[in-house]
């Protein structure tokens, strides 16, 4: 994995601030291989707790997802970060690719 | 009394910039005035989705001009040395300067101009979020609009 301690633990408080205690995140793509140089940081964000899938609650994801990236650009400075926010329910083939490919940073 | 270069650039900045912010307000005020819920964005009509269009655009296009066009002018014009400073230092200045109400709120408006071409379904979240990015937007735009127009016309 291509990320420094710092860089995981600044991923961790993010997803902890703005998402709540108990959120798994996970880290895929190309940063996962070691043998690879540079790249985006793609992070898939497990929120514990979920609740109906009804509009108020998109508009409010979205607005945790702008929240988290937010702070990710002031702990990392001015960087490409892909974050994908799992839903219930989710059968988008990219949530599963970085269950089935990714690497659990909490 | 004659314009120096950095004036004019920042007068340039300044018509472009406010030309954006003026059709974004009214993009806003159309989709509002439509009142369509969340899911009205699904099956849209022709007329809504050049409407969306509108509002992506001259958002964005707010966003870029003015982080990269008249953020640099005003500083130059006030005398800074913009060339050093990353575009967090320059929000930061300019925060400091009076001429912009919050650099994080600023950073925010950004993240979300990032989203805006990752898909379509994020416009909706965005102009349905009680309309508040967009105006949040606009307002930041006119204080650096409104703090632009008074330096060039001390200056002039």
């Amino acid at each position: 994995m291509r990320l420094s301690t710092d860089q995981i633990q600044a991923i961790r408080q993010a997803a902890t601030a703005v998402f709540g205690q108990g959120t798994s995140v996970w880290l895929f793509g190309s940063r996962v291989d070691d043998a690879k140089k540079g790249g985006d940081i793609d992070l898939l964000v497990c929120p514990q707790m979920h609740t109906a899938s009804d509009s108020s609650v998109r508009q409010q994801g979205f607005m945790q997802k702008i929240k988290m990236l937010t702070l990710l650009e002031r702990h990392l400075g001015e960087r490409k970060i892909d974050l994908i926010v799992e839903q219930p329910q989710d059968i988008r083939p990219i949530v599963e690719v970085a269950h089935r490919t990714g690497i659990k940073l909490q | 009394m004659k314009q120096t270069s950095e004036q004019m650039a920042l007068q340039q900045s300044l018509a472009l910039c406010q030309g954006h912010a003026d059709a974004l307000q009214d993009a806003l005020q159309d989709i509002q005035a439509r009142a369509m819920g969340v899911d009205d964005y699904t099956n849209m009509s022709k007329q809504d989705r050049r409407l969306l269009d509108q509002f992506a655009y001259r958002y964005t296009r707010l966003q870029d001009d003015m982080g990269a066009k008249l953020m640099p002018s005003v500083l130059k014009a006030l005398g800074e040395d913009v060339a050093p400073m990353s575009a967090i230092d320059r929000f930061a200045r300019l925060e400091q300067l009076g001429w912009l109400a919050s650099a994080d709120d600023w950073q925010t408006l950004r993240q979300i101009r990032n989203q805006l071409p990752t898909t379509t379904r994020t416009i909706p979240l965005i102009v349905l979020n009680a309309g508040k990015p967009p105006s949040m937007l606009l307002r930041s735009s006119h204080q650096c609009l409104r703090a632009s127009k008074t330096k060039l016309k001390y200056k002039l």
